[in-house]
């Protein structure tokens, strides 16, 4: 609250009431005992104001039942007591420490149930490709295979003639994403767009859809 | 007929029972207890509007108070400590449960309060003590989480503005002007019953 400028002498409202309530300092309350000693009317709105505090003081909330304060407190005895130690508290970087490695064997728990429990293939995808069993030229490989399992989709809506190439199905194994060195590029025509489909010279992985309507 | 003097027993400095407590002493706690529920409980309820949350941030305040003593660290009493810790939970309950005051069944509008309160009935002094609880509460929710506190750690738990100041970390210049605005708008509320 800032001083009046016009008179710097004049104490503030807050002051005033400070006064009323005691609780200025020696030297702030002889300066405002001066002043009112001059301006006796400017008391009657700190008075005011000090009436106010007596009247919640006069007024308090009622108190809880003896059967509340009794349960209030057996919560607080059973909260703030440690077993076995009295009630004397961990040193606090004893206490994190604790949690800290507490979340650390949880989540290396969850780690070796996670392995244990769905094993992952391992690897680099580049080297699971060159592992995988070559697949005679001949054979068009017809099967639709699962890019999804079942439990992932949900078919809104779709039209008659996409269900030849919406794959769907039972994920039997896991499935090897190709490499650009499995395929051959034979013919290539352009798109709706005009533009011409382009292979990559380096090997990487890539998933090729047949289109239904199209030789392979 | 000689007099016999009975010395009282010397009354445990907080201190004392905190040392206590900590020693795992149950009756130190029940002194702590017994000596500042009423002021903590008072302080929430003017917070919080209503008993049973007014008792759940007594009681987190008192845990949080007595499981945090390195915070306390001796720089102020143990009442500002206890009472500082106890409005901050309130104000933490207030804010993620809503401050919900205690409905009034009487639909009388606050003016017909007023001018029930003028009157000097005797037989209906249980009735209009309770009605003036409840316009104090009304009036206290006009302020901001701030000026409310300041209030009520000055008011109703009897704190003075040094006391307040530590238990709100602030200077006594801002208690003092928080105290100001607080009233200001109380006295806006509560109208003709503060002029009288």
């Amino acid at each position: 609250m800032t001083r009046n400028w016009h008179n710097p002498q004049r104490p503030t409202p807050a002051e005033l009431a400070a006064w009323v309530e005691g609780e200025l300092d020696a030297a702030d309350a002889a300066r405002v005992e001066a002043w009112l000693h001059e301006h006796p009317d400017d008391a009657a709105d700190a008075e005011a104001s000090s009436r106010l505090t007596s009247l919640f003081r006069e007024y308090p909330p009622a108190d809880p039942s003896p059967e509340a304060w009794k349960l209030t407190l057996a919560h607080v005895a059973a909260r703030a007591a440690v077993p076995g130690t009295g009630n004397n508290r961990r040193p606090r970087w004893q206490a994190l420490l604790l949690i800290g490695l507490a979340a650390a064997a949880a989540v290396l728990a969850c780690v070796v149930a996670t392995r244990a429990l769905w094993p992952t293939q391992g690897g680099r995808v580049d080297e699971r490709i060159a592992a995988r069993p070559k697949l005679p030229p001949e054979d068009d490989n017809d099967e639709p295979f699962a890019v999804a399992s079942a439990g992932e989709i949900d078919i809104l809506q779709m039209d008659a003639k996409d269900a030849g190439r919406l794959m769907i199905g039972q994920l039997l194994e896991p499935f090897v994403i190709a490499s650009s060195e499995d395929v051959e590029l034979v013919n290539a025509e352009p798109g709706d767009e005009g533009m011409m489909p382009r292979l990559q010279k380096e090997p990487f992985p890539m998933v090729v859809v047949v289109r239904a309507d199209k030789e392979p | 007929m000689s007099a016999v003097t009975l010395a009282c027993p010397p009354v445990p400095s907080d201190d004392e029972l905190l040392g206590r407590f900590a020693a795992g002493q149950s009756a130190a706690l029940d002194e702590l207890f017994r000596r500042y529920r009423q002021a903590a409980y008072r302080v929430a309820f003017r917070l919080l509007g209503n008993e049973a949350d007014a008792l759940d941030a007594v009681q987190e305040g008192f845990v949080k108070a007595l499981t945090h003593l390195n915070g306390f660290q001796g720089r102020s009493s143990f009442k500002t400590w206890l009472l500082r810790v106890v409005s901050n939970a309130a104000l933490d309950l207030g804010r993620a449960r809503g401050r919900r005051e205690t409905v009034s069944l009487d639909t009388s509008t606050a003016a017909d309060v007023n001018e029930r309160l003028l009157s000097a009935d005797e037989s209906g002094l249980g009735l209009e003590r309770a009605d003036l609880r409840r316009l104090l509460d009304q009036a206290l929710s006009t302020l901001s989480d701030v000026q409310r506190q300041t209030f009520v750690l000055y008011a109703d738990a009897g704190l003075s503005y040094r006391e307040v100041a530590e238990a709100t970390s602030t200077s006594i210049g801002t208690v003092m002007s928080r105290l100001y605005y607080a009233r200001q708008k109380l006295r806006a509320f509560l109208g003709e019953r503060i002029e009288s």
